[in-house]
């Protein structure tokens, strides 16, 4: 297991002239593997941002050591192999897809035919190749997270650090955005993404993480999280007489049945199959 | 073109309808201007002016003093003020006399010619610019003997003076504009003098008689009509005793022509 | 392909300025040119290019004010917390987040617009076609002329030939009966000629030509007079006789007028360490704006010298740009330093 992020006691704490100081982050101790997709998760002013932020280089922990691909999250070498796709709009509104990441491509140095095919290729796959001159502080809030995250792939990172990715996303830019990062990390990548999608983080990651006020409260899969010993039966073309049968059998065998519902798929998954259908997918 | 016009449609009406009712001339158009880019241009004059005062030589002073109160157009103490300043102002790489006089008629009439020019904008202050046009050739002759050698064929200062003070009686009929006027008359009197107009020397000396009659301090005037006979008198050609004018510093300009 | 200009900060900065800066600057042009055409000052024979000076000011500050807040508008890492500031920051190089580039796109921007005011507007207000360089010598150490004291020496480069003086010193109160001052001017111990008039007072400016020579020193010889003079800089001007194109001059102003931008810039980034947009927006504005007025760096007397065709390149531009350039430098070390430490 090649290890991408460690965290030692990482700890990082605001203090402001005349007010109590913030504990954003309390001594943490990470280990996260390189192909995995994790999630963070955490009400409001948990730390979530703030981790993010570390290990981009863009926080300096007030405690603690951190190392991302073996280097100090600043480390000018991991400019293009971690990428930060930070919430909120993105910058320089008046540029055009195309110009910002010419921008971000030249930043990352690469050169300008491979940056620009970089970007056609992304822009294309987050369908955003038909917004021609149009401004990006134009865009919705939805294109605005595609083409963040176009940004973000541009310098093919091993690393990705995503915060709230899908957040103002439809149901089908949550699915593209889903399956791009799912091909990231099967590519060997580490997708550390925040997110309050409940149901995006339970169908997407491998592995939760989950703080509340800086601190770490759970981690592990989704189904040591969520392990039970409840098991369902679903079945179908019973009628309402051979359902309590079953259920009598059920508990003439020991069991105890909890409920019997008529289960319904979530919407998500509706959107997910008309998106396939769309596609041309089955 | 029609969303220009539902867009932009109010306002080009509004502005039509001004223009209609209010019916304003190029003046008021180029103050509206004015006023507009006032506060762009106004700190960038006023530097440049101070500027030029320590550094540059009068002409430019001059322009810069009228570029910057193209913006201040009523502070007519400040046109006077700069008017005076560049009228009065020396050459000293000319040495020529007469050359020296020439130059300075020019700067006499430049100034006077921008003073004027300023008189439709000059509103209540109209006097104060009409008193510095009448008294500004005076000032400029002393400071420069060659001008008043060469404005001297022609009546002198006094006689560019007269109409400035004449049109400030019309304009501004007070009887201290009055009493200005009628106590200025041996100063122009002696001008006329000086160039040779005996007789219209005297017809100013005699409307200056009768104007005495009004003059608010009567006590003065009877004083001042009775030097005044005496004046006229002598240059009519009559033995008078002048002990009495020749006393009085205010007819010192005419007591040369009469003896 | 995207074009060049939209990859790098310095460039993509520049294009921004020039697409909101362009327009303004072209329209105080147009009015300026129009004011001062359409209405000369009357000055009589005598030209005065020179007092057109805020004509050319007016446009080239607004090219000024134009670009900078343009690109301060532009640039996110300017002013904290600003809308996806953390992406630059990631990406731009150097530890303020692409500001240095930023200005410099800033500068870039402002010198393509103020060229052609510098260089055709000012031919356009009266500028003459040549211009000649103004050399103001160190005065000697106590440079008070008098009857006591008859002589003062001026040293001179040996990089040009000299084709005239011109005089403007204080003067004293008179010592007896007034009696203006009456000079000699000697060149290389030759006498070049007397000052064709006395000076009596001050701020009396007194010039005295001769035919182009070289000149290694020039003295001045109180020959008669009552009226004691002195000397501080700037009160004896040599004349160049060299013919310099007013186009390289109006290159020089151009130039001239980065200098406090880039003060006015690194000062607004430093602002931004601590402040929001609309702060760091006041503090360029203000700052652009006192020093203008003001007369910070050497911007305003040098418009005033490419009017009147006075060779923008001397000493004292040079130490008053190179002392903007060293508060534009400082700004941005101490922007940095503070950027660290948050």
């Amino acid at each position: 297991m090649t290890l991408a992020v460690s965290t030692r006691q990482l700890a990082v704490t605001f203090a402001s002239r005349g007010n109590p100081a913030v504990h954003a982050l309390q001594p943490l101790d990470l280990d996260l593997a390189a192909g995995r997709i994790v999630g963070v998760l955490g009400p409001n002013g948990s730390g979530k941002t703030t981790l993010l932020r570390v290990l981009a280089g863009l926080q300096a922990p007030t405690h603690g050591d951190v190392t991302v691909l073996g280097h100090a999250p600043g480390s000018a070498s991991l400019r293009r192999q971690v990428a930060f796709q930070p919430a909120g709009a993105l910058p320089l509104g008046v540029l055009s897809a195309r110009e910002f990441l010419a921008w971000v491509g030249a930043e990352l140095r690469l050169a300008n035919a491979d940056s620009d095919a970089r970007a056609e290729h992304w822009l294309r796959r987050l369908e955003l190749d038909r917004t021609g001159r149009r401004q990006l502080r134009t865009f919705s809030t939805g294109m605005q997270k595609r083409l963040a995250l176009a940004a973000a792939l541009l310098g093919d990172p091993a690393v990705l650090l995503l915060d709230e990715p899908t957040a103002g996303l439809d149901p089908f830019g949550s699915a593209l955005v889903m399956d791009i990062l799912r091909e990231r990390a099967a590519a060997g990548a580490l997708v550390l993404m925040a997110s309050h999608h409940l149901l995006e983080v339970e169908e997407i990651c491998d592995e939760v993480i989950v703080l509340y006020e800086g601190a770490l409260r759970a981690r592990g899969t989704i189904d040591e999280l969520l392990a039970s010993d409840a098991h369902a039966l679903v079945v179908r073309g019973l009628d309402d007489a051979a359902l309590a049968g079953l259920a009598e059998t059920a508990r003439q065998r020991g069991g105890e049945v909890l409920r019997i519902e008529r289960p319904r798929d979530h919407l998500f998954a509706l959107f997910r199959r008309l998106a396939q259908r769309r596609d041309g997918g089955t | 073109m029609i969303a220009f016009a539902r867009r932009h449609g109010p306002a080009v009406l509004g502005l039509a309808i001004a223009a209609v009712a209010l019916q304003p001339d190029g003046d008021e158009l180029r103050e509206l201007g004015a006023a507009i880019v006032r506060p762009a241009v106004l700190p960038f004059a006023w530097r440049s002016l101070g500027d030029a005062g320590r550094t540059a030589d009068p002409v430019e002073a001059f322009a810069r003093a009228q570029h910057l109160m193209r913006f201040l157009p009523a502070w007519i103490d400040g046109h006077c003020a700069f008017a005076f300043r560049y009228a009065l102002s020396e050459e000293p790489a000319v040495t020529d006399e007469r050359q020296r006089g020439e130059r300075a008629r020019v700067r006499l009439e430049l100034a006077m010619a921008w003073l004027e020019s300023v008189r439709p904008r000059a509103g209540r202050h109209e006097l104060d610019l009409l008193q510095g046009l009448a008294f500004l050739p005076e000032v400029a002759c002393r400071r420069e003997p060659a001008l008043a050698a060469l404005l001297a064929t022609s009546g002198g200062a006094a006689a560019m003076a007269d109409p400035w003070l004449a049109e400030a009686e019309r304009r501004f009929p007070s009887a201290a504009v009055r009493e200005q006027r009628t106590f200025f008359a041996p100063t122009l009197a002696a001008g006329l003098l000086a160039a040779g107009d005996r007789s219209g020397a005297i017809a100013v000396l005699l409307a200056a008689i009768e104007r005495s009659r009004d003059v608010r301090d009567q006590e003065l005037a009877t004083i001042w009509r009775q030097r005044l006979q005496d004046v006229v008198a002598r240059l009519q050609g009559a033995p008078v005793d002048l002990a009495a004018v020749a006393a009085d510093a205010r007819f010192a300009l005419l007591l040369p022509h009469l003896r | 392909m995207t074009p060049p200009a939209a990859r790098g900060i310095v460039l993509m900065t520049s294009r921004r300025c020039l697409q909101l800066a362009t327009l303004p600057t072209l329209a105080a042009a147009a009015a300026c040119w129009l004011v001062a055409v359409w209405s000369p000052p009357a000055t009589g024979p005598t030209a005065a290019p020179g007092a057109a000076s805020p004509w050319l000011a007016l446009p080239t500050c607004t090219a000024v004010f134009a670009c900078t807040i343009a690109g301060v508008l532009f640039w996110p890492t300017f002013a904290r917390g600003r809308e996806g500031s953390d992406w630059v920051v990631r990406l731009a190089r150097g530890g303020l987040g692409g500001v240095p580039q930023a200005i410099l796109g800033i500068l870039l921007a402002q010198l393509l617009l103020t060229l052609p005011l510098a260089c055709g507007l000012a031919r356009a207000l009266g500028a003459p076609a040549v211009a000649h360089l103004h050399h103001a010598p160190p005065p000697p150490a106590a440079p008070l002329l008098a009857a006591a004291r008859r002589s003062l020496e001026f040293a001179l480069p040996a990089t040009d030939e000299w084709c005239a003086v011109h005089v403007q010193p204080l003067a004293g109160l008179p010592t007896a009966d007034l009696v203006g001052a009456a000079l000699a001017i000697h060149g290389d111990g030759e006498l070049l000629g007397n000052l064709p008039a006395r000076i009596v007072q001050t701020g009396q400016r007194v010039e005295l030509s001769f035919p182009r020579r070289p000149l290694r020193e020039v003295r001045v010889e109180y020959v008669d007079g009552s009226v004691p003079l002195a000397f501080p800089p700037g009160a004896l001007v040599v004349v160049g006789a060299t013919d310099r194109s007013t186009l390289w001059n109006g290159l020089l102003l151009a130039l001239v007028a980065l200098a406090p931008a880039f003060a006015a810039c690194a000062l607004a980034a430093l602002a931004g360490t601590a402040a929001g947009t609309p702060t760091v927006v006041t503090v360029l504005a203000s700052l652009v704006f006192v020093g203008t007025i003001g007369g910070v760096g050497a911007f305003d007397g040098a418009v005033t010298a490419l009017l009147r065709g006075e060779w923008i390149a001397s000493a004292a531009v040079r130490n008053a740009s190179l002392t903007c350039g060293a508060i534009g430098a400082s700004a941005l070390l101490a922007a940095s330093l503070a950027r660290r430490r948050t």
